[in-house]
């Protein structure tokens, strides 16, 4: 296995950044969405993921100056991506009265700070940032469908809803924590 | 479902990424306190300020911008406070940018109201603000407390299981984490249904004893 495939692999699974490293879990918990609008929205949350941690990565990798810098950096790409998200429609609604892209900025920062992390030059920072969209990607539509799952079944009144999912969710972070002898 | 409940349930929602991320080691969880404590302070003062003059989108992204630098200069300085590791500096920065930092801004919640269409109605569902940054503080604290010790065998570093105990190493992975949030959100809710059962059975006595 070649080191690109095997760090995409890693990021899409073992490293997922919404399971293993928990960045985006308020956007799982919060979206009431089923996995078939998941499956659209999914796209452009992840496109933005892969886009905002290459270009925050690569922008750290040749700024000067110390940690701050970068950290400052990596916070105005954050500011950018929500405004993407917003301008293509995605998270325009409000969850708990805040405005939905305030759930997706702990993802769109740590994701760049993780790649930059890796240190890796640009062809293997380009697979990792593919496979750390398709594991945004698998994770919120899998929560989707959990949600829509959880909605329809019995489940007892004290772990309907949100602890049932949480629950769900450590149990997918476990099977993805299985793949670290890839 | 009751206002407690509620409030509860918005803390652990809101607060879930550094519930889950900073809560290894109780040190690492009282970071976190102070790191997103600081920042929802100064983002909502940020916004009494600014909303009044300014449109919200740049009220917005300028609450976003002093939280997120609070919460890059608490996480480059703590690591000399407290016994954490480096690993954790970008953990702490992130958290100063979750949704719990920013629940004293958005939409008149500073004064615990709700903005519909033009008028300002109170929003009695949840606590204040502060009371579920609160709540979020104590439940990310014990967070930290119950994993650490379960995990490790340790609280703030100190060593409290007796010798030939085995830690329950689960706690200090991500399943550990989302099993300790399961577990706080299914406590609230047996609290809850368990209070409401005893209401029940009170005014049911009470009804009857009239007769």
């Amino acid at each position: 296995m070649s080191q690109g495939v095997e760090i995409l692999l890693n990021q899409m699974l073992a490293e997922n950044m919404m399971l293993v490293s928990f960045l985006g879990v308020s956007l799982l918990l919060t979206g009431s969405e089923g996995p078939r609008t998941a499956i659209r929205s999914g796209l452009g949350i992840a496109g933005t993921v892969i886009v905002a941690s290459l270009v925050g990565s690569i922008l750290a990798s040749v700024l000067p100056g110390g940690e701050i810098i970068r950290l400052f950096a990596f916070l105005v790409i954050t500011l950018c991506a929500v405004g993407a998200l917003r301008a293509g429609g995605l998270l325009t609604d409000e969850r708990f009265g805040l405005p939905s892209p305030i759930f997706a900025l702990p993802l769109l920062f740590g994701s760049q700070f993780m790649l930059y992390e890796l240190q890796l030059d640009f062809e293997l920072t380009f697979a990792a940032a593919i496979g750390a969209g398709i594991g945004v990607y698998i994770a919120y539509v899998l929560a989707g469908s959990m949600n829509e799952q959880i909605r329809l079944t019995e489940t007892g009144s004290l772990m309907k809803g949100v602890p049932a999912l949480v629950l769900a969710l450590g149990l997918l972070a476990f099977a993805m924590s299985g793949f670290q002898l890839l | 479902m009751k206002r407690t409940e509620k409030t509860f349930e918005k803390a652990l929602i809101l607060g879930a990424y550094p519930i889950l991320a900073l809560s290894t080691t109780a040190f690492e969880a009282l970071s976190g306190v102070i790191v997103t404590a600081g920042a929802a302070l100064l983002a909502a003062l940020t916004w009494k300020w600014l909303s009044a003059t300014l449109p919200k989108s740049v009220v917005w992204l300028s609450a976003i911008a002093v939280a997120g630098s609070i919460a890059l200069v608490g996480a480059l300085l703590l690591p000399y406070l407290f016994p954490i590791s480096d690993s954790v500096t970008p953990l702490l920065a992130i958290a100063g940018i979750t949704p719990i930092v920013f629940t004293g801004c958005a939409n008149g919640i500073v004064e615990g109201e709700t903005e519909k269409s033009g008028e300002r109605t109170k929003d009695t569902d949840t606590a204040s603000w502060p009371v579920v940054l609160a709540v979020f503080a104590l439940m990310l604290f014990v967070a930290g407390i119950v994993r650490e010790s379960l995990g490790s065998g340790t609280v703030f570093l100190r060593t409290i299981d007796r010798a030939g105990t085995i830690p329950a190493g689960i706690m200090n992975t991500p399943v550990g984490a989302f099993m300790y949030l399961a577990a706080a959100f299914f406590l609230v809710r047996l609290t809850g249904s368990r209070a409401a059962a005893r209401s029940a059975k009170t005014t049911h006595a009470n009804a009857g004893g009239t007769k």
